[in-house]
């Protein structure tokens, strides 16, 4: 699903999309070193429990390092990966008095054992949003425009990064904030402080779109509350964490 | 009993037992060495596990499970097929140990009924 913000409205009448969407490309995002698909548009499913945003946003993220280990290839894969994972957290949690299950670095330490220490959780923090979005596209290496996001879904996402926010396009509020999966971002221009950056993030909890309207045995909460795609948009609000932006993102070690 | 009522009864106790494990969900967790599971109280199980070898080749992998070991073989970059480790165990605590015999790491996952 693409998700299309205020500035992307212009989309709509932009001829290569048309082509593009027309080629049927939308089912899974292709990478483009190893073609290896991970699912975010078309096919992708939501987070499994809603509170597995951190989960699913850190598999999906791995998925795209391209380590044949941990290749999800499938939406299935990628769900299976993401319950895995938060069974980590919890046992991190459950035998850590001073942190939680929300604690950022409680996910680094579970990427470092999921992984065995092939890849680190970086955590960055940022005051000012203008670095925060410079960081955000020399990570993904993916500077994208309302006119050039849909390059995104037929070539697919080079690297995703994670951020928490506290909403996400029109109707997708979290409160206690939502880590998304961000894989692209126009920084071309600086904004002032109550304008964000233009990005295309995969959200595992888009609400109102009614979530699924069928019921198989494998469903999981999430699949009744959530759908799940790529949102671009530059509609959102970036959680505050003491005046501060957070980034997360895996280095190959 | 008629066999015809055997049989009834027979389906009727089988559909019961499928029923109970329907509602038993399976955690799948990674596997991390000296890790402890809390098993469903009153449920007889046996844990399963898988590996998967990150290097290039197969990758012997001994599993300790409630102080019995096994050795699995890991495929490189797959996940093995789930293996049934004994013995079957009731509600409890009960450490896991993942120890690779090769010079390359192994993941594994763990799936059982938790408490």
């Amino acid at each position: 699903m693409l998700r299309i913000g205020k500035r992307s409205r212009f989309l709509g009448a932009n001829p290569t999309l048309g082509l593009l969407r027309a080629g049927g490309f939308g089912i899974v995002a292709i990478s483009a070193a190893h073609a290896q698909p991970v699912p975010m548009y078309e096919g992708a499913l939501p987070q499994a429990y809603t509170n597995t945003c951190q989960s699913q946003s850190l598999m999906l993220a791995l998925a795209l390092e391209q380590h044949p280990a941990f290749d999800f290839a499938t939406a299935e894969e990628l769900r299976g990966a993401e319950v895995s994972f938060r069974q980590l957290v919890n046992s991190i949690d459950a035998n850590d008095d001073a942190r939680t299950a929300a604690h950022h670095t409680v996910w680094r330490d579970a990427i470092a054992q999921y992984t065995l220490q092939h890849f680190s959780l970086e955590l960055e923090y940022f005051d000012d949003t203008n670095e925060w979005a410079a960081r955000v596209a020399e990570l993904t290496q993916n500077r994208v425009s309302a006119s050039t996001a849909v390059a995104t879904r037929l070539l697919g996402a080079k690297k995703a990064v994670m951020t928490s926010l506290s909403s996400l396009g029109d109707g997708n509020d979290y409160a206690d904030g939502h880590i998304v999966s961000v894989i692209g971002i126009d920084d071309t221009s600086v904004v002032r402080s109550n304008e964000r950056h233009f990005l295309l993030a995969f959200n595992g909890a888009i609400k109102g779109a009614g979530g699924k309207m069928s019921c198989d045995a494998t469903d999981l909460p999430g699949d009744e509350r959530y759908s799940a795609g790529v949102t671009a948009t530059n509609s959102y609000t970036l959680k505050d964490w003491n005046d501060q932006y957070l980034l997360m993102w895996l280095k190959a070690n | 009993m008629t066999f015809k009522r055997k049989l009834v009864a027979a389906v009727f106790v089988a559909s019961l037992f499928g029923a109970e494990h329907a509602h038993a969900a399976d955690t799948i967790s990674p596997i991390v060495s000296g890790m402890v599971i809390d098993t469903k109280e009153d449920l007889l199980q046996q844990v399963e596990v898988r590996v998967k070898s990150l290097g290039p080749g197969m990758c012997s992998t001994r599993i300790t499970f409630a102080n019995e070991s096994t050795h699995l073989g890991a495929p490189p970059l797959v996940w093995s097929n789930w293996f049934k480790l004994s013995p079957a165990v009731s509600g409890g605590a009960y450490s896991v140990d993942l120890s690779p015999e090769c010079d390359g790491d192994v993941i594994g996952e763990i799936k059982y009924v938790a408490d």
